[in-house]
C-alpha cells in the first residue's frame, strides 16, 4: 500500500491534479482518498481512474473508446491481482512471461498512445526491474522494449530511478 | 461478439445476465474445462469475451462492463470501486471457499469467518439503496450478483444469510426477478443445482491470495493435514 500510495501521487503529478487527503483502510489495506467535499473513493484503480477523469489535459489518457477503456480496467485489474500479488517465485515469472507474449506486436498495452494502464503498469513492475539482469530483459525483449519506452516517456518517471538497458543489443533482437 | 466459456462456469453469470439485460446478442461458444482461447496467458480461464477477432477481454468484470457500456456508456465511481472489491477483496476469499464448499461440503473456519466479514460490510453499503450504484441497475450488480450466487442460493447457500444481511436478501431477490438473470441461471447451473458449477470451478486458476491473509491459508493447511 505504500507503493501504490506512491504510484497515485506521481499519477496525480503526471496528470497536474491536486492530491487530496490519502490513507489506508486498516481492515482492507485498500488505499481510501478523501475529497475536501467528502467524496471518498476506495482502491487504486477506483481512484486512478477518477484522477484520470477529472484531468483536462489527458482525455487520451482513459481510453478513445468503449474498447479501449474496457482493455484499459484490465490491465489495471491485473495488474492488483496478478502483480501486486505475486509472493511466489512461480507468480512472478507467470506474468513477466504472459505480458512478455502480450506486448509482441505492440508498442502500448491498450490502443496507439500512452494511457493509465501503461503508466500503472510502468510504476507495478519498477521495482522488479530495477533487480533484474541484463540476461533476463534480453530475455523479455518486448517487455523491456514497452518499459524503456515508457520510462522515457515525457513526465511519467519523475524520482524513480532510471532502469538501464542494452539498447543495441535489445533494438536489433526486436526487429525479427 | 463471441463469449468462450466451460459448462457450469460461476463467471459466465455475470456476463449472460448483462448480456441479457442489455439486448447484445452473443456468440456462445463451448470449450472443454481448461482449453487454452487467450494466446498469450499461460493460465487457461474462462470466460473470455472475444471483442474483435484476436482482441480478448479475459477479465470477467471487464467484460461485464464493456458489455452493459455497449447499450450505455457510465463513467460511474460506484461501478469502478464496486468491480475492483469484487475482484481484489471477495475472489481472493470466495474462490476458496467455493471449492471449500463444493468440494467437501464444509467451509473452513477461517474462510468463514472471512466471508461473513465481507457480506456484513457489502449489506452495510446496500443500506437506503436499491443497487449498488446511486445511477440504479449498472454492471456491478451484475458481477456481484453472479459471484455470489452459488453462496446466496441453491445446494450450498450460507445457512441463515437472509436474516444476517437484510439488505443483501432486498437486493439479491430483486436481482433474481429479472428475467436476464432468471435466463442466466438456465443457461449456466445445469437444472438449478449448483453443484454442476463443480468441475469449471476446479479447472480455473486459484486468485493469488490477500498478502494480510495468509493466516487463511495456513489454518487451512493445518486442517488438511489432520
Amino acid at each position: 500500500s505504500h507503493a501504490e500510495m506512491n504510484d497515485l501521487k506521481s499519477l496525480a503529478t503526471y496528470l497536474n491534479v491536486p492530491v487530496a487527503k490519502l490513507s489506508v483502510d486498516q481492515k482492507e489495506k485498500i488505499l481510501v482518498w478523501k475529497e475536501k467535499d467528502g467524496k471518498t473513493l476506495r482502491g487504486l484503480i477506483s481512484i486512478a481512474k477518477y484522477l484520470s477523469r477529472n484531468s483536462s489535459h489527458h482525455k487520451k489518457f482513459t481510453g478513445e473508446t468503449i474498447e479501449e477503456r474496457a482493455a484499459i480496467d484490465q490491465w489495471l485489474e491485473y495488474r492488483l491481482n496478478n502483480i501486486d500479488r505475486a509472493q511466489h517465485e512461480k507468480d512472478t515469472s507467470t506474468f513477466i512471461k504472459d505480458i512478455n507474449a502480450y506486448l509482441e506486436d505492440k508498442v502500448y498495452f491498450v490502443g496507439h498512445q500512452l494511457s493509465l494502464a501503461d503508466f500503472l503498469l510502468y510504476y507495478g513492475l519498477h521495482n522488479l526491474f530495477r533487480d533484474l539482469t541484463f540476461y533476463e530483459k534480453q530475455k523479455y525483449m518486448h517487455l523491456s522494449r514497452w518499459f524503456d519506452n515508457v520510462q522515457h516517456a515525457e513526465n511519467v518517471r519523475q524520482t524513480q530511478t532510471l532502469i538501464p538497458f542494452q539498447k543495441n543489443i535489445l533494438y536489433s533482437g526486436s526487429a525479427h | 461478439m463471441k463469449l468462450y466459456t466451460d459448462k457450469g462456469n460461476l463467471n459466465t453469470l455475470k456476463l449472460l445476465g448483462v448480456a441479457e439485460e442489455s439486448g447484445i446478442n452473443l456468440e456462445v461458444i463451448e470449450k472443454k474445462h481448461g482449453e487454452k482461447v487467450v494466446p498469450y496467458l499461460s493460465a487457461h480461464l474462462f470466460p473470455v469475451l472475444e471483442v474483435y477477432p484476436g482482441k480478448f477481454l479475459f477479465s470477467p468484470n471487464s467484460a461485464t462492463r464493456y458489455i452493459s457500456n455497449k447499450k450505455a456508456e457510465e463513467t460511474d465511481t460506484d461501478v469502478d470501486r464496486w468491480l475492483e472489491w469484487e475482484s481484489s477483496q471477495l475472489q481472493p476469499v470466495l474462490y476458496p471457499y467455493l471449492v471449500n464448499v463444493i468440494g467437501s461440503g464444509k467451509p473452513e473456519t477461517g474462510l468463514l469467518i472471512h466471508i461473513q466479514t465481507l457480506l456484513k460490510s457489502l449489506n452495510g453499503e446496500l443500506k437506503g439503496k436499491k443497487f449498488l450504484s446511486e445511477i440504479g441497475l449498472t454492471a456491478a450488480d451484475f458481477v456481484l450478483w453472479g459471484a455470489l450466487y452459488p453462496l446466496l442460493a441453491g445446494k450450498f447457500v450460507l445457512k441463515g444469510w437472509e436474516s444476517l444481511y437484510p439488505k443483501i436478501k432486498t437486493w439479491f431477490n430483486t436481482m433474481c426477478d429479472l428475467p436476464s438473470c432468471q435466463k442466466a441461471v438456465t443457461l449456466v447451473i445445469t437444472n438449478g443445482d449448483t453443484a454442476s458449477l463443480k468441475e469449471s470451478l476446479l479447472s480455473q486458476p486459484v486468485p493469488l491470495p490477500l498478502p494480510h491473509l495468509k493466516n487463511i491459508e495456513k489454518t487451512e493447511k493445518v486442517k488438511v493435514d489432520d
